[in-house]
């Protein structure tokens, strides 16, 4: 059946409509419900840390809860402040859930299994994750509060000083894995994965990955005592929801992205178990949830000088340093 | 090296343009929904800025400090150079010692460069 089904997903014929719209629709729900069912997790696994229960009222084990959280807020009134911009005030959610839907087109969940195949798909990632701090500048920028305004440079500054680093981390796997392709990079680990090799590489992605998606530690725009809640202080309702779908999208995306650059994505981990390839790449991406939820639970947050200092001072000349390591080493040893 | 099939449309980006499409009309058909189906109760009170407790007292477009703006200028400077590394890492199996040994040196003139803004407190905050 998993195969009958495989080979007539990949005779896909996208020209037509009815195929796109569906394929589309399968990932935005399936999407959906993981969203909505790791903060769930992470609400647990805090609460469990922290040796509490965790919501545990709204279906056997809270299972229920994101639900409810969810038609909550659909219910609540859309409120726009009138000093605001309203055009880019409502532009701005619907920013960043796109970017944050529009990345898991070309994931590969399994081999040659992903919406559609691009062989930069690194490059596209890396634009469209560019293209998210937009998201960020216009809702701060439109609300005309002060809170979200603050938050909303503090949000940015941060985001592009840590893409940086992020984007010399991500070309110097390239590098060594010898393909723009997120499927070639996972072939290339059939013999070892890059977190053996690339180590402290993975440590600087994971600090860089954090930082990037505005989690504890960094978590900077959100720091209640000084400014509320950051860039989407003004945001209610279904607004509010996008931002959060689009924040908690975008953690599990980059949880796939680590597992595949990092931890091979669906190469098995343990080859004589017959287990499909989709099994190993989704255990790996919530090894690196776990490591979000786990760090926020951990560590007090930064001081914003002391995130700039770490960002410019320590992780870019590292990463700039690594780079010419790994390709001196390509270039003496002549790898490929 | 690496035996890897591509289906017959990947490669074209224009073929991307549906998913794009339809990303954004779900997003904005969400918020659309919300706009509906909720009470809409709106009063002058609710709709003013988000202050503590008392109405904001002028735009909140102020200036704002320097340092942000500085860092957006490093950040577009050393982004370019990023770009730059990108064809450096595609073509590297088949350029001579020679063009390694520019990248090289473009590589620590960059970094020469971090260290002097560093030297001038563009990065303090």
């Amino acid at each position: 059946m998993y195969r009958v089904l495989g080979v007539y997903l990949s005779n896909f014929n996208l020209f037509k409509y009815e195929v796109i719209l569906l394929s589309f629709l399968s990932m935005l729900v399936f999407l959906l419900i993981s969203i909505a069912y790791l903060t769930l997790l992470e609400r647990k696994f805090m609460a469990a840390i922290q040796r509490r229960r965790g919501p545990n009222v709204a279906g056997i084990f809270g299972l229920l809860q994101p639900l409810a959280d969810g038609i909550k807020l659909l219910l609540k009134e859309t409120i726009m402040p009138s000093y605001s911009n309203i055009v880019i005030y409502l532009l701005a959610p619907i920013f960043t859930f796109f970017c944050s839907l529009v990345l898991w087109i070309i994931l590969p969940f399994d081999i040659g299994r992903s919406l559609y195949d691009i062989p930069l798909g690194i490059l596209y990632i890396l634009a469209i994750s560019s293209l998210s701090i937009y998201g960020v500048i216009f809702s701060g920028w439109s609300s005309n509060s002060k809170y979200a305004f603050l938050g909303g440079l503090r949000s940015a500054a941060q985001m592009i000083s840590y893409e940086l680093s992020l984007g010399i981390i991500i070309l110097t796997v390239i590098l060594v894995s010898g393909s723009f392709h997120l499927g070639g990079i996972v072939e290339s680990q059939v013999d070892v994965f890059h977190i053996i090799t690339l180590f402290p590489l993975w440590v600087l992605f994971v600090v860089c990955m954090l930082a990037e998606t505005n989690r504890a530690p960094f978590d900077l725009p959100e720091a209640e005592a000084e400014l509320v809640a950051g860039f989407n202080v003004e945001y209610s309702s279904i607004a509010f929801a996008l931002f959060f779908l689009g924040e908690y999208s975008n953690i599990l995306f980059m949880s796939a992205l680590a597992s595949i650059l990092f931890l091979g994505g669906y190469l098995p981990i343990l080859s004589f178990l017959p287990l499909p390839g989709l099994f190993w790449f989704v255990v790996k991406c919530i090894m690196h949830a776990l490591i979000f939820i786990w760090v926020r639970a951990t560590f007090p947050r930064f001081r914003y000088d002391q995130l700039m200092k770490l960002g410019w001072k320590f992780l870019l000349p590292i990463s700039f340093s690594l780079l010419i390591l790994e390709s001196t080493m390509i270039v003496i040893f002549n790898f490929y | 090296m690496y035996l890897y099939l591509y289906n017959y449309y990947s490669g074209y980006i224009i073929y991307l343009f549906p998913f794009f499409l339809m990303s954004f009309g779900i997003s904005s058909l969400l918020i659309g929904i919300a706009y509906i189906i909720a009470y809409q109760n709106m009063d002058l009170e609710k709709t003013s800025g988000y202050e503590c407790g008392f109405d904001p007292f002028n735009d909140a477009r102020d200036p704002f400090y320097i340092q942000f703006y500085i860092i957006a200028l490093l950040f577009i400077i050393f982004d370019i150079e990023v770009i730059f590394f990108v064809p450096f890492i595609a073509s590297l199996p088949y350029i001579s010692p020679i063009g390694y040994y520019f990248m090289i040196i473009f590589i620590l003139l960059l970094i020469v460069s971090l260290y002097h803004e560093w030297n001038k407190k563009c990065i303090e905050f």
